[in-house]
Protein backbone atom coordinates (compact mmCIF):
# COMPACT_ATOMS: atom_id res chain seq x y z
CA UNK A 1 0.00 0.00 0.00
CA UNK A 2 1.64 3.63 -0.68
CA UNK A 3 1.33 6.52 0.38
CA UNK A 4 -1.52 7.48 -1.37
CA UNK A 5 -3.73 5.18 -0.29
CA UNK A 6 -3.51 5.27 2.93
CA UNK A 7 -4.13 8.98 3.17
CA UNK A 8 -8.08 8.20 3.63
CA UNK A 9 -6.96 6.13 6.17
CA UNK A 10 -4.81 8.75 8.10
CA UNK A 11 -7.45 11.07 7.44
CA UNK A 12 -9.94 9.01 9.37
CA UNK A 13 -7.81 8.20 12.70
CA UNK A 14 -6.89 12.13 12.36
CA UNK A 15 -10.39 12.27 12.72
CA UNK A 16 -11.31 9.71 15.00
CA UNK A 17 -9.15 10.83 17.73
CA UNK A 18 -11.02 14.02 17.49
CA UNK A 19 -14.33 13.15 17.24
CA UNK A 20 -14.97 9.12 17.97
CA UNK A 21 -12.56 9.01 21.07
CA UNK A 22 -13.79 11.77 22.54
CA UNK A 23 -17.26 12.28 21.67
CA UNK A 24 -18.95 9.30 19.86
CA UNK A 25 -22.53 9.34 20.37
CA UNK A 26 -24.20 6.03 21.89
CA UNK A 27 -24.75 3.74 18.81
CA UNK A 28 -27.37 1.05 20.15
CA UNK A 29 -27.18 -2.02 17.92
CA UNK A 30 -27.28 -5.75 18.53
CA UNK A 31 -23.28 -5.92 18.05
CA UNK A 32 -22.89 -7.84 21.50
CA UNK A 33 -25.10 -10.71 21.28
CA UNK A 34 -23.73 -13.72 20.72
CA UNK A 35 -24.58 -17.54 20.49
CA UNK A 36 -24.73 -18.71 23.88
CA UNK A 37 -25.58 -22.33 24.24
CA UNK A 38 -26.92 -25.13 21.29
CA UNK A 39 -28.55 -28.07 22.20
CA UNK A 40 -30.03 -31.08 21.03
CA UNK A 41 -31.38 -34.38 21.07
CA UNK A 42 -30.01 -37.45 18.83
CA UNK A 43 -32.94 -36.68 16.02
CA UNK A 44 -32.59 -33.12 16.27
CA UNK A 45 -36.17 -32.60 17.02
CA UNK A 46 -35.90 -31.42 20.03
CA UNK A 47 -33.57 -28.04 19.94
CA UNK A 48 -32.77 -24.85 20.98
CA UNK A 49 -30.32 -22.21 20.39
CA UNK A 50 -29.74 -19.34 22.97
CA UNK A 51 -28.39 -16.03 22.69
CA UNK A 52 -26.70 -13.76 25.61
CA UNK A 53 -25.38 -10.36 25.90
CA UNK A 54 -22.57 -11.20 27.74
CA UNK A 55 -22.13 -7.71 29.43
CA UNK A 56 -23.83 -5.23 30.72
CA UNK A 57 -24.49 -3.52 27.57
CA UNK A 58 -28.46 -2.77 27.87
CA UNK A 59 -29.42 -1.48 24.18
CA UNK A 60 -28.80 -4.27 22.23
CA UNK A 61 -32.12 -3.99 20.85
CA UNK A 62 -32.08 -4.09 17.23
CA UNK A 63 -32.55 -7.11 15.79
CA UNK A 64 -35.03 -6.25 13.04
CA UNK A 65 -34.32 -8.08 9.78
CA UNK A 66 -31.26 -9.86 11.08
CA UNK A 67 -31.01 -13.86 11.21
CA UNK A 68 -30.06 -16.93 12.99
CA UNK A 69 -28.28 -19.15 10.52
CA UNK A 70 -27.21 -22.50 10.50
CA UNK A 71 -24.15 -23.16 8.27
CA UNK A 72 -24.32 -26.50 7.42
CA UNK A 73 -28.50 -26.35 6.73
CA UNK A 74 -29.13 -23.73 5.11
CA UNK A 75 -31.88 -23.04 7.88
CA UNK A 76 -32.60 -19.28 9.11
CA UNK A 77 -34.93 -17.31 11.56
CA UNK A 78 -35.08 -13.91 10.65
CA UNK A 79 -35.84 -11.40 13.62
CA UNK A 80 -39.34 -9.77 12.15
CA UNK A 81 -38.92 -6.75 14.67
CA UNK A 82 -36.72 -5.27 17.15
CA UNK A 83 -36.54 -6.71 21.42
CA UNK A 84 -39.19 -4.42 23.30
CA UNK A 85 -38.14 -1.77 25.73
CA UNK A 86 -36.10 -3.08 28.72
CA UNK A 87 -32.11 -3.43 29.50
CA UNK A 88 -30.51 -5.94 27.60
CA UNK A 89 -27.76 -6.49 30.57
CA UNK A 90 -26.77 -10.33 30.54
CA UNK A 91 -29.97 -10.70 28.48
CA UNK A 92 -30.91 -13.96 26.59
CA UNK A 93 -33.12 -14.74 23.46
CA UNK A 94 -33.98 -18.22 23.19
CA UNK A 95 -35.20 -19.52 19.80
CA UNK A 96 -36.61 -23.51 20.36
CA UNK A 97 -38.09 -26.07 18.15
CA UNK A 98 -41.53 -26.82 18.96
CA UNK A 99 -40.70 -30.24 20.54
CA UNK A 100 -38.45 -28.52 22.86
CA UNK A 101 -41.27 -26.11 24.12
CA UNK A 102 -43.31 -28.81 24.59
CA UNK A 103 -41.35 -30.54 27.24
CA UNK A 104 -41.32 -30.33 30.97
CA UNK A 105 -39.12 -28.08 32.27
CA UNK A 106 -38.72 -25.77 28.92
CA UNK A 107 -39.19 -22.24 29.68
CA UNK A 108 -41.11 -20.78 26.81
CA UNK A 109 -39.09 -19.54 23.80
CA UNK A 110 -38.94 -16.06 22.08
CA UNK A 111 -39.04 -17.70 18.65
CA UNK A 112 -39.89 -21.13 17.56
CA UNK A 113 -37.75 -22.62 14.83
CA UNK A 114 -38.35 -25.61 12.91
CA UNK A 115 -36.88 -29.51 13.81
CA UNK A 116 -33.06 -30.15 12.48
CA UNK A 117 -32.75 -26.24 12.64
CA UNK A 118 -28.96 -26.90 13.12
CA UNK A 119 -26.82 -29.81 12.42
CA UNK A 120 -26.61 -32.24 14.99
CA UNK A 121 -22.90 -33.33 13.89
CA UNK A 122 -21.08 -30.36 13.11
CA UNK A 123 -21.77 -26.74 12.16
CA UNK A 124 -21.52 -22.86 12.22
CA UNK A 125 -24.39 -21.12 13.74
CA UNK A 126 -23.84 -18.02 12.90
CA UNK A 127 -25.96 -14.38 14.35
CA UNK A 128 -26.30 -12.28 11.06
CA UNK A 129 -22.69 -10.99 9.94
CA UNK A 130 -21.32 -10.44 13.10
CA UNK A 131 -18.53 -12.60 12.92
CA UNK A 132 -17.98 -12.82 16.75
CA UNK A 133 -21.18 -13.70 17.99
CA UNK A 134 -21.24 -17.29 16.61
CA UNK A 135 -20.38 -20.36 17.58
CA UNK A 136 -19.13 -23.44 15.56
CA UNK A 137 -18.42 -26.91 16.59
CA UNK A 138 -17.30 -29.90 14.44
CA UNK A 139 -17.94 -33.45 15.08
CA UNK A 140 -18.20 -35.35 17.97
CA UNK A 141 -18.41 -31.92 19.69
CA UNK A 142 -22.21 -31.20 20.49
CA UNK A 143 -23.80 -34.11 22.67
CA UNK A 144 -26.39 -35.81 21.85
CA UNK A 145 -27.60 -37.79 25.36
CA UNK A 146 -30.65 -35.47 25.97
CA UNK A 147 -29.67 -33.36 28.59
CA UNK A 148 -25.91 -31.73 28.01
CA UNK A 149 -25.58 -29.01 25.45
CA UNK A 150 -22.56 -27.45 24.71
CA UNK A 151 -22.03 -23.40 25.13
CA UNK A 152 -19.91 -20.69 23.31
CA UNK A 153 -16.14 -21.64 24.15
CA UNK A 154 -16.65 -25.36 23.78
CA UNK A 155 -17.87 -26.07 27.83
CA UNK A 156 -20.93 -28.80 27.87
CA UNK A 157 -23.22 -28.90 31.05
CA UNK A 158 -26.65 -29.63 32.20
CA UNK A 159 -28.74 -27.35 29.09
CA UNK A 160 -29.99 -24.42 30.41
CA UNK A 161 -32.38 -22.82 28.08
CA UNK A 162 -33.38 -18.84 29.08
CA UNK A 163 -35.45 -16.66 27.32
CA UNK A 164 -35.79 -12.84 27.35
CA UNK A 165 -37.83 -12.87 30.54
CA UNK A 166 -35.46 -14.55 32.48
CA UNK A 167 -37.18 -17.59 32.63
CA UNK A 168 -34.75 -20.48 32.70
CA UNK A 169 -35.41 -24.27 32.45
CA UNK A 170 -33.85 -27.48 31.31
CA UNK A 171 -35.17 -30.47 29.50
CA UNK A 172 -34.55 -34.10 29.27
CA UNK A 173 -35.23 -35.80 26.37
CA UNK A 174 -33.76 -38.68 27.85
CA UNK A 175 -35.19 -40.02 30.60
CA UNK A 176 -33.53 -42.90 31.25
CA UNK A 177 -30.38 -42.04 30.63
CA UNK A 178 -27.88 -41.92 33.57
CA UNK A 179 -26.61 -38.37 33.66
CA UNK A 180 -28.06 -36.60 36.60
CA UNK A 181 -31.89 -34.96 35.80
CA UNK A 182 -33.60 -32.07 34.99
CA UNK A 183 -36.66 -30.14 36.25
CA UNK A 184 -39.14 -32.65 35.01
CA UNK A 185 -38.14 -35.42 37.14
CA UNK A 186 -41.73 -35.58 39.63
CA UNK A 187 -40.72 -33.76 42.73
CA UNK A 188 -37.26 -33.07 42.04
CA UNK A 189 -38.07 -29.06 41.04
CA UNK A 190 -35.30 -25.69 41.37
CA UNK A 191 -37.34 -22.64 40.85
CA UNK A 192 -35.72 -19.10 40.23
CA UNK A 193 -38.76 -16.83 42.29
CA UNK A 194 -37.62 -13.42 40.71
CA UNK A 195 -36.19 -14.31 37.21
CA UNK A 196 -33.66 -11.86 35.04
CA UNK A 197 -32.16 -8.51 36.18
CA UNK A 198 -33.15 -7.69 39.88
CA UNK A 199 -31.51 -4.96 42.07
CA UNK A 200 -32.71 -7.19 45.00
CA UNK A 201 -32.35 -10.71 46.35
CA UNK A 202 -33.27 -13.49 43.78
CA UNK A 203 -35.97 -15.91 45.66
CA UNK A 204 -35.09 -19.47 45.37
CA UNK A 205 -37.51 -22.97 46.01
CA UNK A 206 -36.58 -26.46 45.70
CA UNK A 207 -38.23 -29.27 46.28
CA UNK A 208 -36.83 -32.91 46.63
CA UNK A 209 -38.77 -36.15 45.66
CA UNK A 210 -37.92 -37.55 49.28
CA UNK A 211 -36.27 -36.03 52.03
CA UNK A 212 -32.42 -36.10 51.75
CA UNK A 213 -29.46 -34.30 51.69
CA UNK A 214 -29.24 -31.66 49.27
CA UNK A 215 -27.05 -28.82 48.55
CA UNK A 216 -27.89 -25.47 46.71
CA UNK A 217 -25.05 -23.39 44.78
CA UNK A 218 -24.36 -20.56 43.11
CA UNK A 219 -21.22 -20.30 40.35
CA UNK A 220 -20.10 -17.91 37.89
CA UNK A 221 -20.10 -17.67 34.33
CA UNK A 222 -16.34 -19.61 34.59
CA UNK A 223 -18.01 -22.31 36.86
CA UNK A 224 -16.27 -20.93 40.26
CA UNK A 225 -18.20 -21.21 43.37
CA UNK A 226 -19.67 -18.21 44.48
CA UNK A 227 -22.08 -19.41 47.36
CA UNK A 228 -23.44 -22.49 49.21
CA UNK A 229 -26.83 -21.69 50.03
CA UNK A 230 -28.07 -24.84 51.34
CA UNK A 231 -25.80 -27.67 52.52
CA UNK A 232 -28.56 -30.11 54.90
CA UNK A 233 -31.05 -32.01 54.98
CA UNK A 234 -34.01 -30.93 53.07
CA UNK A 235 -38.14 -32.21 53.63
CA UNK A 236 -40.66 -30.64 51.52
CA UNK A 237 -40.68 -26.97 49.96
CA UNK A 238 -37.21 -24.88 50.56
CA UNK A 239 -37.38 -21.37 50.18
CA UNK A 240 -34.44 -19.31 50.46
CA UNK A 241 -32.87 -16.24 48.80
CA UNK A 242 -29.59 -15.41 47.25
CA UNK A 243 -28.53 -11.81 48.77
CA UNK A 244 -26.34 -11.34 45.78
CA UNK A 245 -23.22 -11.99 47.92
CA UNK A 246 -20.44 -14.52 47.80
CA UNK A 247 -19.11 -16.83 50.55
CA UNK A 248 -17.40 -13.51 51.95
CA UNK A 249 -20.26 -11.23 52.00
CA UNK A 250 -18.54 -9.56 49.61
CA UNK A 251 -21.23 -8.37 46.55
CA UNK A 252 -20.11 -10.33 43.46
CA UNK A 253 -20.13 -8.36 40.18
CA UNK A 254 -23.15 -8.16 37.38
CA UNK A 255 -23.51 -10.87 35.25
CA UNK A 256 -24.75 -14.16 34.72
CA UNK A 257 -24.86 -16.98 37.42
CA UNK A 258 -25.93 -20.81 37.59
CA UNK A 259 -27.73 -21.65 40.58
CA UNK A 260 -27.12 -25.57 40.74
CA UNK A 261 -29.35 -27.98 43.06
CA UNK A 262 -27.76 -31.52 43.60
CA UNK A 263 -29.88 -34.00 46.08
CA UNK A 264 -29.57 -37.75 45.32
CA UNK A 265 -27.11 -37.89 43.37
CA UNK A 266 -29.01 -35.57 40.13
CA UNK A 267 -29.08 -32.09 39.22
CA UNK A 268 -30.96 -29.09 38.38
CA UNK A 269 -29.50 -26.12 37.26
CA UNK A 270 -31.00 -23.14 36.43
CA UNK A 271 -29.20 -19.26 34.74
CA UNK A 272 -29.79 -15.86 36.17
CA UNK A 273 -28.28 -12.57 35.65
CA UNK A 274 -27.13 -10.51 38.53
CA UNK A 275 -27.36 -6.81 37.91
CA UNK A 276 -27.51 -4.53 41.07
CA UNK B 1 5.46 11.44 19.38
CA UNK B 2 4.86 7.69 18.27
CA UNK B 3 6.21 6.16 14.77
CA UNK B 4 2.65 5.59 14.03
CA UNK B 5 1.50 9.54 14.51
CA UNK B 6 4.82 10.24 12.36
CA UNK B 7 3.50 7.66 9.64
CA UNK B 8 0.12 9.74 9.54
CA UNK B 9 1.71 12.64 9.56
CA UNK B 10 3.60 12.19 6.48
CA UNK B 11 0.83 10.95 4.75
CA UNK B 12 -1.56 13.42 5.45
CA UNK B 13 1.21 15.78 4.45
CA UNK B 14 1.00 14.14 0.85
CA UNK B 15 -2.32 13.16 0.87
CA UNK B 16 -5.03 14.85 -1.38
CA UNK B 17 -7.64 16.26 0.52
CA UNK B 18 -10.66 14.90 0.94
CA UNK B 19 -13.53 17.55 -0.41
CA UNK B 20 -16.85 16.15 -0.72
CA UNK B 21 -17.05 16.81 -4.48
CA UNK B 22 -14.78 13.76 -4.19
CA UNK B 23 -18.17 11.65 -3.40
CA UNK B 24 -19.14 9.88 -6.14
CA UNK B 25 -22.67 10.53 -5.29
CA UNK B 26 -22.69 14.27 -3.90
CA UNK B 27 -24.13 15.84 -7.09
CA UNK B 28 -27.27 13.79 -6.70
CA UNK B 29 -27.28 13.54 -3.55
CA UNK B 30 -30.64 15.13 -1.55
CA UNK B 31 -30.50 18.12 0.22
CA UNK B 32 -30.64 16.85 3.68
CA UNK B 33 -27.84 14.73 2.72
CA UNK B 34 -25.47 14.45 5.43
CA UNK B 35 -22.62 12.88 3.42
CA UNK B 36 -20.21 15.66 4.40
CA UNK B 37 -20.73 15.47 8.58
CA UNK B 38 -20.76 11.52 8.54
CA UNK B 39 -17.69 11.24 6.33
CA UNK B 40 -16.14 13.28 9.17
CA UNK B 41 -17.86 11.13 11.73
CA UNK B 42 -17.59 8.06 10.29
CA UNK B 43 -20.98 7.90 10.24
CA UNK B 44 -23.74 6.66 7.91
CA UNK B 45 -26.14 8.82 5.85
CA UNK B 46 -29.45 7.64 5.11
CA UNK B 47 -30.62 9.75 2.53
CA UNK B 48 -28.02 8.45 0.22
CA UNK B 49 -27.30 4.89 1.94
CA UNK B 50 -23.65 5.56 2.11
CA UNK B 51 -21.56 5.28 5.41
CA UNK B 52 -18.47 6.26 5.52
CA UNK B 53 -14.86 4.48 7.20
CA UNK B 54 -11.45 5.28 7.08
CA UNK B 55 -12.59 7.98 4.15
CA UNK B 56 -14.07 5.34 2.39
CA UNK B 57 -17.85 5.13 1.10
CA UNK B 58 -19.31 2.07 1.85
CA UNK B 59 -22.81 1.59 0.01
CA UNK B 60 -24.01 -1.48 2.11
CA UNK B 61 -25.75 -0.99 5.58
CA UNK B 62 -24.68 -4.47 6.45
CA UNK B 63 -21.08 -4.23 6.23
CA UNK B 64 -20.89 -0.62 7.68
CA UNK B 65 -22.77 -1.95 10.81
CA UNK B 66 -21.05 -5.28 11.05
CA UNK B 67 -17.70 -2.54 10.78
CA UNK B 68 -19.30 -1.12 14.22
CA UNK B 69 -17.54 2.22 13.64
CA UNK B 70 -18.87 4.05 17.14
CA UNK B 71 -18.38 0.86 19.18
CA UNK B 72 -20.55 0.23 22.24
CA UNK B 73 -19.76 1.35 25.67
CA UNK B 74 -19.80 -1.00 28.37
CA UNK B 75 -19.11 -0.87 31.77
CA UNK B 76 -15.39 -3.16 31.66
CA UNK B 77 -16.02 -4.78 34.98
CA UNK B 78 -19.12 -6.75 33.91
CA UNK B 79 -17.70 -8.32 30.81
CA UNK B 80 -17.67 -11.98 30.88
CA UNK B 81 -14.55 -12.87 28.97
CA UNK B 82 -11.69 -12.93 30.68
CA UNK B 83 -9.83 -12.08 27.25
CA UNK B 84 -12.01 -8.97 26.54
CA UNK B 85 -11.66 -7.90 30.39
CA UNK B 86 -7.82 -8.11 30.03
CA UNK B 87 -8.13 -6.30 26.58
CA UNK B 88 -10.12 -3.41 28.45
CA UNK B 89 -7.14 -2.86 30.76
CA UNK B 90 -4.92 -2.04 27.88
CA UNK B 91 -6.80 -1.02 25.31
CA UNK B 92 -6.12 -3.79 23.49
CA UNK B 93 -8.02 -6.62 21.13
CA UNK B 94 -9.58 -9.56 22.77
CA UNK B 95 -7.50 -13.09 21.63
CA UNK B 96 -10.71 -14.82 22.10
CA UNK B 97 -13.61 -12.13 20.67
CA UNK B 98 -11.60 -11.11 18.07
CA UNK B 99 -12.74 -7.18 19.04
CA UNK B 100 -10.96 -4.31 20.30
CA UNK B 101 -11.76 -2.35 23.13
CA UNK B 102 -10.73 1.20 23.48
CA UNK B 103 -11.39 3.55 26.84
CA UNK B 104 -14.44 0.86 27.61
CA UNK B 105 -16.13 0.79 23.93
CA UNK B 106 -16.02 -2.12 22.29
CA UNK B 107 -15.97 -2.62 18.35
CA UNK B 108 -16.54 -5.21 16.20
CA UNK B 109 -14.00 -4.62 14.18
CA UNK B 110 -10.12 -4.12 13.97
CA UNK B 111 -10.00 -1.78 11.77
CA UNK B 112 -13.00 0.51 13.79
CA UNK B 113 -10.52 -0.59 16.89
CA UNK B 114 -7.96 1.21 15.48
CA UNK B 115 -9.51 3.90 14.35
CA UNK B 116 -10.49 4.65 17.72
CA UNK B 117 -7.16 4.28 18.96
CA UNK B 118 -5.98 6.66 16.68
CA UNK B 119 -2.44 5.52 17.62
CA UNK B 120 -0.09 2.72 17.07
CA UNK B 121 2.14 1.31 19.77
CA UNK B 122 4.42 -0.39 17.14
CA UNK B 123 5.13 -1.05 13.88
CA UNK B 124 3.51 -3.96 14.05
CA UNK B 125 -0.02 -2.24 14.56
CA UNK B 126 0.66 -0.03 11.92
CA UNK B 127 0.87 -2.77 9.44
CA UNK B 128 -1.92 -4.15 11.21
CA UNK B 129 -4.38 -1.09 10.62
CA UNK B 130 -3.06 -0.80 6.89
CA UNK B 131 -3.83 -4.25 6.71
CA UNK B 132 -7.30 -3.65 8.00
CA UNK B 133 -7.80 -0.81 5.82
CA UNK B 134 -6.85 -2.99 2.62
CA UNK B 135 -9.33 -5.80 3.82
CA UNK B 136 -12.30 -3.19 3.69
CA UNK B 137 -11.16 -1.99 0.16
CA UNK B 138 -11.63 -5.58 -0.60
CA UNK B 139 -14.86 -5.72 0.62
CA UNK B 140 -15.90 -2.99 -0.97
CA UNK B 141 -15.48 -4.95 -4.09
CA UNK B 142 -18.36 -7.47 -3.50
CA UNK B 143 -21.14 -4.92 -2.43
CA UNK B 144 -22.63 -5.01 -5.55
CA UNK B 145 -22.68 -8.84 -5.89
CA UNK B 146 -23.38 -9.95 -2.00
CA UNK B 147 -23.00 -7.78 0.97
CA UNK B 148 -22.55 -10.91 2.75
CA UNK B 149 -19.75 -11.96 1.40
CA UNK B 150 -18.42 -8.24 1.48
CA UNK B 151 -18.63 -9.03 5.43
CA UNK B 152 -17.27 -12.47 4.99
CA UNK B 153 -14.22 -10.91 3.11
CA UNK B 154 -13.54 -8.46 5.58
CA UNK B 155 -13.40 -10.29 8.97
CA UNK B 156 -11.83 -13.37 7.04
CA UNK B 157 -14.57 -15.85 7.80
CA UNK B 158 -17.68 -17.82 6.16
CA UNK B 159 -20.31 -16.24 3.71
CA UNK B 160 -23.44 -18.19 5.03
CA UNK B 161 -25.35 -17.34 1.63
CA UNK B 162 -22.69 -18.44 -0.92
CA UNK B 163 -20.31 -20.69 1.22
CA UNK B 164 -17.37 -18.86 0.23
CA UNK B 165 -14.79 -18.93 3.32
CA UNK B 166 -12.73 -15.67 2.93
CA UNK B 167 -9.03 -15.41 4.28
CA UNK B 168 -6.91 -12.48 4.25
CA UNK B 169 -9.15 -11.49 1.94
CA UNK B 170 -9.34 -14.27 -0.50
CA UNK B 171 -12.11 -16.82 -1.14
CA UNK B 172 -10.03 -19.86 -0.03
CA UNK B 173 -13.12 -22.83 0.33
CA UNK B 174 -16.46 -23.04 -1.21
CA UNK B 175 -18.32 -25.50 1.45
CA UNK B 176 -22.10 -26.17 0.62
CA UNK B 177 -24.04 -27.64 3.18
CA UNK B 178 -23.63 -31.04 3.43
CA UNK B 179 -27.42 -31.68 3.61
CA UNK B 180 -29.35 -31.04 0.92
CA UNK B 181 -32.61 -30.35 2.42
CA UNK B 182 -33.29 -26.75 2.65
CA UNK B 183 -36.40 -26.72 5.03
CA UNK B 184 -39.41 -24.26 5.11
CA UNK B 185 -37.43 -21.04 6.76
CA UNK B 186 -34.09 -21.67 4.73
CA UNK B 187 -32.88 -18.72 2.41
CA UNK B 188 -32.52 -19.75 -1.24
CA UNK B 189 -29.28 -21.37 -1.73
CA UNK B 190 -26.50 -18.61 -3.78
CA UNK B 191 -29.22 -15.57 -1.80
CA UNK B 192 -28.41 -12.72 -3.37
CA UNK B 193 -26.48 -12.82 -6.51
CA UNK B 194 -23.86 -15.08 -5.91
CA UNK B 195 -23.63 -16.82 -9.35
CA UNK B 196 -20.84 -17.71 -10.35
CA UNK B 197 -19.70 -21.42 -10.40
CA UNK B 198 -15.78 -20.87 -9.37
CA UNK B 199 -14.57 -18.90 -7.17
CA UNK B 200 -10.42 -17.70 -8.12
CA UNK B 201 -7.97 -17.73 -5.66
CA UNK B 202 -6.03 -13.89 -6.21
CA UNK B 203 -3.59 -15.29 -4.66
CA UNK B 204 -2.64 -18.58 -5.92
CA UNK B 205 -5.12 -18.52 -9.32
CA UNK B 206 -6.73 -21.75 -8.14
CA UNK B 207 -10.29 -22.09 -8.52
CA UNK B 208 -12.18 -23.73 -6.31
CA UNK B 209 -15.76 -25.56 -7.90
CA UNK B 210 -18.47 -24.58 -6.04
CA UNK B 211 -22.51 -25.37 -6.07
Amino acid sequence: MNTRQLAPLAVAIAAAASILGISAPSHAASHLWVINEVFSNADGTVQFVEMHVPSSAANEHFINNKWVRSVTTGSQHTFTANLPPGSTAFACLLLGTTAFAALPGAPTPDYIIPADFFDVDHDTVKWWSYVTGELVFTSGQLPLDGVTSLSRGGSTGINTPTNFAGESGSVNTNPTAITPGSANEPGFVLHVLLPGNSDASVGLEFALPQAGPAQLMVFDATGRLQRRLFDGRADGLVQLAWDGADESGRGVPNGVYLIRLEAGGRQAVRKIAHVR
Amino acid sequence: MTAFALALALALALAPPLAPAALGHSLAAPDWCTCEENQRAAGWCGPCATGYVAGQEVRSATLFEAIDTHGHEVDVSSLECPGCKTAASRNDICATCDRGIVDGRIYASKLSYYLALGEAKNAAEIAAAAHEYELLRLALTDIDRCETCAVARYFGSLCPLCWVTYHDGEPVETTPPTRSRLRSGAAPRGERGMRASRVRSRSTGAETATM
